[in-house]
């Protein structure tokens, strides 16, 4: 049996940055494994010291270079060009090609330090208010072509995210410096509009951007570490078809690019690892063969035969799997699970089910180990009683205030309803993970003494995201973008953003006081900020109780015998190539 | 002859655009909407208002009859996707844009359709030879050992799905014992030997479990056939058993597996999406089942149309050899 941790999200290192970005949050916890087993430790934070964002990176001991790194996965990405990418596969593998203006520097081992990537630094907060900040890139950097990368073209980048066309990406950066979600009401982007000037961007110079906002935005250095911030040379944005061929800025660049098929990346001779205080490029080519199911690639990475021996089955082990691969001890370090940022609430629709002690019933009476257990067990994920992952800085692992057990508790469920049978109407989605989950839920309610239909449906988003919606309760998750809680908190949780449909606050929860609270802790530092975030966390499942968080997503998956030094990164939940090398 | 093809040619205009029409309307029947589901992917984004910008672009907010024309008359003349400088020309044939990534529809067809063409007509081959001649053989061997032994392979064959067998088959020759390495599509005109390398597994695969059926109906009509008068005759004139068999018994009985074989390539051609996905390959099968589950509609109208135009065309081709293998079959 695992030992059992007093769990503390101890807050240390607050550093306050005279003149920059005010702090340094340290974000140290040991998380409690009373509810599946996760036992780790992370530390966040952001970098004060310039020298942090400086190259090279420091060697991996035992790297070296050479040889083909595989990444097998089923799905091609959805996009490539970086202002329209927002999946962390292509996130992930796009770090080796292109580069931002932060980025999280990672050491696989729970350390994660923002620091600046093309930046000097994580940002200047020139007038500590969190408006105006100034970003200056480095000395050295080049695009593929041996062109000199320039503000202009990170100002280009971020210009071009503002076009209708270039959608699907993260839009925090264009609806902060427009101030209004409906970010290309007025700038349209430089092919609508005829003018690369974004309002409240200004190029100082060839080497310095300055965002001013018109609200703080304490968050822009994480937003930063984004693919929106990655520089475009103008010259070469070739618009909707730069998806098929994007200018190269990082260690790699792409040799060969076929839909569904393969991405292929070989050096980039202009890349200096100088600058660069993140990636190694110990492989001499990286190779994304696109096709293999989930099936096929772990099978694949486990027989490792010939250039397999190289290679990562990138998705997830699948559930036939599972079992085979965590009773296999001699796999040893080829086998990676990770706690991923993603985590799955029952979500209780707060204007259709207002009695608080209802929707505490419901907290004691689910059955969450039930419902982990249909995707996998503890491979799959771990429980969790907290609104923000543990990957999140601030996190903090307070006491369940619903403690049911693993499995529910019915008992205390009833005690709460007093005799009432009340009625539920539960949204289920009709995939393989619907049909699995919705009857443990139905099961573990109905036992507590709640009457529960259950709908299925194809796809609950749209109805959920929609006000006024019929359901009662659904399962839904989310995935921070940075492990900043600014990315789920106050998108959840804030009601004052509630409106007729394509919501993100599904359980249409909207209280005064955590909304006060939302407004205060967003203004603070980002150094500050993390701790607060865990308040309002605690604060609102203590008070309110308007989710049943159920377990916090795993990332599972295996490797061929050759390949080390892979990570699965904080920030994405899933794994990272900048250290990763070929074993002879 | 030429009214026959000509009746058949209109019948299978009419059968297309009824396939369309169908299509387009259970897409727009189905309580989704795609623009949802695409700023569904940008999670705290999805305002009302992008939700209108992202159907504006993808042209959601024409109504369904004009969305419908505007996608037909693509296909003959092209059209221009959108308005002002953001808009994109889509010469003909044009299937419009994936909604999901922006791709022209017809790149996608184009990449995806030789992948399905190299498995199918290569399983064809496979299943049309080693079924026929097991059916024959066993036909001919009627009541022995070997006639035993084809009946019960063709048994198993034909109740193992490829789902099963496929995985097995990589299991065994890839992950245990390395004797072929995992396929990997190359096209034949880049590496006509990589391409059929590539292709052992999926064509031994759907060959191997196709042929059990053909095998069985061989069987079967070439028993048939040869229980007719025809052949006793054949036989007391006194003709070598091999023009018995092979020009008057095997074209008879051929006639039927032949119509099956046509209708098979026919649906086999407009996706393979089980050997696709147990082989790894983006074929236009499993392109459509993504698609689908995307509400990607210009691929699905795409892969639809396709698959159609397939079980037409096998159907107009089968009509056809008919006549040409059965002289009693006149067209008209």
């Amino acid at each position: 049996m695992r030992p059992r941790l007093a769990v503390a999200a101890t807050s240390t290192a607050l550093v306050l940055a005279a003149s920059a970005l005010a702090a340094c949050t340290e974000n140290t916890g040991e998380i409690d494994d009373s509810d599946s087993g996760g036992n780790q430790q992370f530390t966040s934070s952001i970098a004060t010291d310039p020298k942090d964002s400086q190259g090279p990176a420091a060697e991996v001991p035992g790297a070296q270079s050479g040889g083909t790194l595989k990444l097998i996965t089923e799905a091609d990405f959805e996009h490539l060009d970086p202002q329209r990418t927002y999946t962390f596969n292509a996130m992930s593998i796009q770090q080796m090609f292109v580069r931002t203006l932060t980025v999280f520097k990672e050491d696989g081992k729970g350390n994660v330090l923002l620091v600046g990537d093309l930046a000097t630094d994580a940002g200047k907060d020139v007038n500590s208010d969190c408006k105006t900040w100034e970003y200056t890139l480095k000395e050295g950097l080049k695009f593929e072509d041996g062109t000199p990368i320039k503000a202009a073209d990170v100002a280009y980048g971020i210009a071009r995210s503002f076009e209708e066309t270039i959608d699907g990406g993260p839009t925090y950066l264009q609806e902060w410096l427009a101030n209004n979600p409906t970010y290309n009401a007025t700038y349209k982007g430089p092919y609508t509009s005829g003018s690369d000037t974004v309002p409240g961007l200004t190029v100082k110079d060839d080497r310095t951007l300055v965002f001013n906002f018109a609200e703080p935005h304490c968050d822009l250095p994480f937003a930063l570490s984004l693919p929106t911030s990655v520089p475009v040379p103008k010259a070469q944005d070739t618009r909707t078809e730069y998806d098929r061929r994007v200018v190269a800025s990082g260690p790699y660049k792409i040799k060969e690019y076929v839909k569904d098929t393969r991405l292929v990346l070989e050096r980039n001779p202009h890349w200096d690892p100088n600058t660069d205080p993140l990636r190694h490029a110990y492989p001499d080519t990286i190779e994304v063969e696109i096709g293999p199911d989930d099936q096929a690639a772990t099978e694949r990475a486990l027989a490792g035969q010939g250039a397999d021996a190289g290679a990562v089955a990138w998705d997830e082990v699948p559930q036939a799997l599972v079992n085979q691969v965590l009773s296999d001890s001699s796999l040893g370090d080829r086998v990676i699970r990770k706690s991923a940022p993603s985590v799955w609430y029952l979500t209780i629709n707060n204007e259709r089910i207002k009695d608080l002690k209802v929707r505490q019933a419901i907290a004691y009476a689910i059955d969450k180990q039930g419902i982990l257990a249909t995707q996998g067990g503890e491979a799959a994920g771990r429980l969790t009683h907290t609104l923000l992952a543990d990957t999140t800085i601030g996190q903090t692992n307070y006491p369940n205030p619903y403690d049911g057990g693993p499995t529910g508790n019915p008992e205390k469920a009833k005690e709460l309803l007093g005799g009432q049978k009340p009625k539920l109407v539960f949204m289920s989605r009709s995939t393989a993970f619907g049909q699995q989950t919705a009857p443990i839920v139905e099961q573990s309610l109905e036992r507590a003494g709640f009457d529960v239909t259950v709908q299925y449906v194809d796809d609950h988003n749209p109805t959920a995201r929609t006000r006024g919606n019929p359901y009662d309760i659904y399962l839904t998750n989310w995935a921070a973008d940075w492990p900043s809680a600014v990315s789920t908190i106050p998108v959840l949780w804030d009601g004052r953003k509630l409106g007729p449909q394509g919501n993100s606050n599904v359980s249409y929860f909207n209280a005064d006081d955590v909304n006060a609270e939302i407004d205060r802790v967003s203004k603070l530092p980002a150094g500050e900020a993390g701790p607060e975030w865990a308040k309002i966390d605690q604060m609102i499942m203590e008070k309110y109780c308007p989710v049943v968080p159920i377990y916090q997503d795993n990332t599972f998956l295996v490797t061929g015998p050759k390949v080390g030094g892979l990570i699965i990164s904080e920030q994405f939940g899933s794994p990272v190539f900048y250290n990763t090398y070929l074993k002879p | 002859m030429l009214r026959f093809l000509v009746k058949k040619l209109l019948l299978a205009l009419t059968t297309l655009i009824a396939v369309s029409v169908v299509t387009f309307g259970l897409f727009f029947a189905v309580p989704n909407n795609p623009a949802e589901l695409m700023c569904g992917d940008s999670k705290n984004v999805c305002s009302p208002e992008r939700i209108a910008m992202i159907e504006r672009r993808m042209g959601l907010d024409k109504p369904i009859v004009t969305q419908y024309g505007d996608f037909m008359r693509g296909i003959f003349v092209g059209r221009t996707i959108g308005s002002g400088p953001t808009a994109r020309e889509c010469p003909a044939p044009c299937l419009g844009f994936s909604f999901r990534n922006d791709e022209p529809v017809t790149e996608i067809v184009a990449r995806t359709l030789p992948v399905t063409l190299s498995i199918v007509f290569g399983a064809a081959v496979v299943w049309l030879v080693l079924g026929v001649s097991i059916g024959m053989a066993s036909a001919l061997r009627r009541g022995t050992a070997l006639d035993k032994l084809a009946v019960g392979t063709s048994l198993v064959g034909a109740s193992m799905p490829i789902l099963l067998f496929g995985p097995l088959l990589l299991i065994v020759l890839v992950y245990e014992t390395g004797l072929l390495t995992y396929p990997r599509y190359t096209p034949i005109t880049e590496d006509p030997v990589a391409w059929a390398s590539a292709m052992i597994l999926p064509w031994f695969a759907l060959g191997f479990l196709n042929s059990a059926t053909y095998a069985r109906l061989s069987r079967a009509q070439m028993l048939e056939t040869l229980s007719e008068d025809f052949i006793r005759t054949a036989r007391a004139k006194g003709l070598p058993k091999l023009a018995v068999y092979g020009r008057h018994a095997l074209r008879a009985a051929i006639t039927p597996i032949i119509t099956i074989a046509g209708l098979d390539l026919g649906a086999y051609l407009g996706g393979t999406v089980i050997t696709e996905t147990v082989f790894g390959f983006t074929g236009l099968g499993k392109t459509a089942l993504n698609a689908a589950l995307n509400l990607d509609m210009p691929i699905v109208m795409a892969t639809v149309l396709l698959a159609a135009v397939f079980v037409v065309t096998a159907n107009v081709l089968v009509d056809v050899l008919y006549a040409v293998v059965d002289p009693r079959v006149r067209l008209g």
